[in-house]
């Protein structure tokens, strides 16, 4: 009875993920024949043949070979494969880059999966870890240093290897987080965020200081169930935000007033340099899609500098349309909730923690760069995750999904061998 | 572990939320200012639209061609489009600021704001395959509430080498029958236009406005001074306020001596609007001034209206500052299409209409893709208030400074303004005046820009105007 019921959900799991496999392959199909019948070439009716089954193979085939959650990972797919598009659209090159962008993904993910699957003494990893991170977020500033500090950047430059080691710590960071506050070490915690904090403000990244932040604060939160000590938190951080306000008007809040005069009014400093130009044209992408789009290769989002990092959503907005582009947003959040699902279920509060930071995580960067984009909070230039160009952001966004994969696959492993012990023992009855 | 699940159910709906609010923000945004976005001079997507469609032609209310799309066939088959205005030079110039011209020297015109209809941007898909198998997509015909042989003959009445602007409208529905900005040009001349010229000073110039606004101030003091009417002014020709003893100046320095409101009103006494402004204080002045929309975001449909602000901050006016705004100076700034707005409220029993340009969309096919309706903007007074100041603006054609507007046998009532500009020679003459007749039912604003009082130079101009009109 109870195998038979079993079996009968399991069915049900599979068509259901069987499903989303296929309306993801026959979408990015139909947008890669879209494009193949406005401009036809070889190219592209290879990439139509290619994606679709390149979404078939991973979601049907990697669950199998490292046991990890289907739906998420057919999710994920989606999103990848909707940056892929977007990006050949507009740049057939770039598309093709962001495949390869996909695989190392790919395998930042399934490395991420077994380590917090297998992996069971954290304890001995912490110090390293944490001496990493310090480590890489320091790269950016002695190479500044090194070029006589010219410009700010959080970007590190071998030859033509380009990387932004705050993407890559993301996923240190999550690990740390998780670990210190399922140990209720909620002070070493805060000091620590401080400390990551302290890196990114002088790495001049302040859309990622305010993930990794906000982050911290929803873990924080979660651990202690006290909203008492978020606010006074968040009031520390305003206060402690004005007095380097007053201490740096004229130097580095002068670009912080910058973004905030263009997200008043971007139409009044359209002219200036660094002004409200970016906004103003993603706005007009926008308005120019409408509801429903120009539809896909109609439209015109490469006005837009940076269309397709920071602003790629707004090529999205543009030729998909406002319905379509609050579908995706959805989409964002089932991959939140369903991440939050896994953390329910797991036995330990480490990987609770762990697949909870990971969520909270993914949330913040969307609501920052799409709230940025729409006009509703001040311009931070952080990539959207999965449809961003780029093979850091994809890198480290893949991993962090990887970590709640492994934690998935660490719940399953464990309700199998409690059953398994049940079943022992059951036999052992009569 | 139960206490963590239970936040971590809570943090995780909170995410989810937080991550659907910018698309919601998104959605708000595009239904109030969609259309101003798309229509921006910075939008390049519609440039390279019009390549493609032969734009619907713009017609004014009684059908005459206001702008029209010729189309002739390239030598390898593709057409090429050239867009042509109307046939009388004098028509093409009236209606420029408000039809708009092919190279956007005009801003937010008919032409770019309604390029939706114009390039056929609401077209179907199965419209859209009708039309490409006839070998041209084709925009929606536009026609507007502009009344053009009314425009040509403004035209020819306003003072020549004045820069200024003229508005009028129908006050009990808002549609705009003529919409002119002074200095114009030809749309189909090819030279340069200047800045100036290219200003739609009706929609987009922000000025204070003189005396008319002691309309506003009026309503402001009978609404909120009890005994404003039963009292007498004293009028010495000027009043000082505040510590600096700056001084609210009457027009030439003329001392009205003993007066009632009314007379004050039809005198257009400063002292007196001085006086009313600071017994009242800053807020009840700027809440009726707000009434009237006044400090609004306006994102009305059919045109784009600079916004008008009562002063340039919202701290409390006081002293000189407050006196001098109550009979229509300081920082006041408005638009003369929003003054005319503020006399048609008063004539529709106190009711705003919004200002509309649009009277239809038509598809090539003859499907109505838009039409016009009235839509009332606000309520900007009581309509018993409504009626006392129609009474003292009936009073100032008859007896006031707005003699010269009068027309026989029509009661014409109006309020008449001389604005005082720091940087020019002369003053600007504002005119703001309605027909009382509900089969006229027409509000005019005049300004003539740098060149005396309003009386004098904007009356005589309303004045030709009403008459056209009625007929007489």
């Amino acid at each position: 009875m109870n195998i038979a019921l079993k079996a009968k959900k399991e069915k049900r799991k599979k068509t259901s993920q069987r499903l989303l496999t296929g309306t993801v392959m026959l979408f990015v199909f139909c947008g890669f024949l879209l494009l193949f019948l406005q401009a036809p070439s070889p190219r592209t009716a290879l990439m139509m043949a290619a994606v679709p089954l390149g979404v078939w193979a991973v979601n049907t085939f990697v669950p199998k070979l490292f046991p990890m959650d289907g739906l998420l990972l057919g999710l994920i797919n989606f999103l990848c494969a909707l940056g892929i598009l977007v990006q050949y659209r507009y740049n057939p090159a770039r598309g093709i880059a962001q495949c390869l962008n996909y695989s190392a993904g790919l395998i930042a993910m399934i490395a991420c999966t077994v380590a917090v699957r297998h992996i069971k003494n954290w304890k001995l990893l912490m110090l390293p870890i944490m001496a990493g991170c310090c480590a890489l977020m320091a790269l950016p500033l002695i190479f500044r240093a090194a070029s006589a500090g010219k410009g700010a950047t959080a970007w590190v430059e071998f030859g033509s290897f380009r990387m932004q080691p705050s993407e890559i710590v993301k996923i240190a960071y999550l690990f740390v987080l998780a670990y210190f506050l399922s140990r209720r070490r909620v002070l070493f915690s805060m000091v620590f965020t401080g400390l990551m904090l302290g890196f990114l403000v002088l790495q001049r990244d302040l859309g990622t200081a305010a993930i990794y932040g906000a982050t911290a604060l929803v873990m924080l939160y979660a651990a202690t169930s006290s909203l008492l000590l978020i606010g006074s938190i968040l009031g520390a951080g305003v206060a402690a935000v004005s007095v380097l306000y007053m201490l740096f008007k004229n130097s580095f809040f002068l670009t912080v007033q910058n973004r905030i005069n263009n997200w008043l009014d971007p139409f009044a400093t359209y002219d200036q340099l660094g002004g409200g130009y970016q906004i103003v044209q993603s706005l007009i992408a926008m308005a120019n899609g409408g509801w429903w789009g120009t539809g896909l290769g109609l439209g015109n989002a490469q006005v837009i500098p940076e269309f397709s990092t920071d602003f790629i959503f707004s090529a999205v907005m543009n030729e998909f349309g406002l319905v379509f582009s609050l579908l995706v947003l959805c989409v964002f959040a089932l991959i939140v909730l369903r991440s939050a699902d896994i953390a329910l279920r797991s036995t330990s509060a480490f990987h609770a923690m762990l697949a909870l930071g990971c969520a909270a995580l993914l949330a913040v960067q969307t609501f920052i760069i799409i709230g940025g984009v729409t006009k509703m909070i001040p311009m931070t230039g952080v990539t959207v995750p999965f449809l961003s160009y780029g093979g850091t952001s994809l890198v480290s966004c893949m991993g962090v999904m990887g970590m709640v994969q492994g934690v998935a696959s660490r719940n399953e492993r464990i309700l199998q061998e409690d059953q398994q012990l049940a079943e022992d023992s059951e036999e052992d009855m009569p | 572990m139960k206490q963590l699940r239970k936040s971590i159910r809570l943090c995780a709906l909170m995410l989810a939320v937080l991550m659907l609010l910018p698309m919601g923000y998104g959605a708000y945004s595009l239904l109030r200012y969609g259309t101003r976005w798309r229509t921006s001079e910075y939008n390049t997507y519609l440039t390279s639209m019009k390549s493609g469609v032969a734009a619907g032609s713009i017609y004014d209310r009684n059908g005459v061609v206001l702008a029209a799309t010729q189309t002739s066939a390239a030598a390898d088959g593709t057409p090429s489009f050239r867009r042509v205005y109307a046939q009388e030079e004098a028509v093409r110039r009236a209606v420029v600021h408000a039809v708009g011209d092919t190279r956007r020297n005009v801003k937010n015109a008919a032409e770019s704001f309604m390029a939706e209809y114009l390039y056929g941007a609401n077209m179907s898909f199965l419209e859209r395959l009708e039309q490409s198998r006839s070998g041209m997509l084709r925009g929606d015909d536009v026609t507007l509430t502009l009344d053009s042989r009314l425009s040509a003959y403004i035209a020819s009445v306003f003072p020549e080498n004045k820069n200024g602007a003229v508005v009028v409208m129908n006050y009990k529905t808002g549609e705009l029958y003529a919409l002119l900005s002074f200095p114009n040009f030809d749309p189909a001349d090819g030279t340069a236009v200047t800045v100036s010229q290219a200003l739609n000073r009706a929609t987009r110039w922000l000025s204070a406005p003189g005396s008319t606004f002691k309309i506003v101030t009026l309503a402001a003091a009978l609404q909120n001074l009890p005994d404003a009417e039963a009292r007498s002014y004293q009028c010495t020709g000027g009043v000082s306020f505040g510590e600096h003893e700056r001084t609210v100046r009457d027009y030439g320095g003329t001392a009205h001596g003993t007066l009632t409101l009314k007379r004050a009103f039809t005198q257009s006494c400063n002292s007196t609007f001085a006086i009313l402004a600071s017994e009242m204080g800053d807020k009840p002045l700027r809440r009726t001034a707000e009434a009237f929309g006044i400090g609004d975001d306006f994102t009305f449909r059919d045109l784009v209206v600079e916004n008008s602000a009562f002063s340039s901050s919202s701290a409390a006016l006081l002293g000189a500052d407050l006196a001098w705004t109550g009979a229509g100076q300081n920082q006041l700034a408005l638009t003369p299409l929003h003054m005319c707005m503020i006399a048609a409220a008063v004539a529709n029993d106190g009711v705003m209409m919004e200002p509309k340009l649009l009277l239809q969309a038509v598809s090539p096919a003859g499907t109505q893709r838009a039409a016009f309706a009235p839509a009332a903007y606000r309520t900007a007074l009581p309509s018993g208030i409504a009626a006392t100041v129609r009474e003292y603006m009936r009073e100032v054609t008859s007896s006031g400074t707005g003699r010269q507007a009068a027309v026989s046998g029509l009661s014409v009532c109006c309020k008449t303004g001389t604005a005082e500009i720091d940087t020019q020679e002369n003053d600007n003459a504002w005119f703001v005046g309605f027909i009382e007749n509900e089969n006229l039912p027409f509000a005019v604003c005049v300004v003539v820009q740098d060149s005396g009082t309003g009386g004098s130079v904007a009356a005589p101009v309303a004045q030709k105007i009403f008459r056209y009109l009625s007929g007489r």
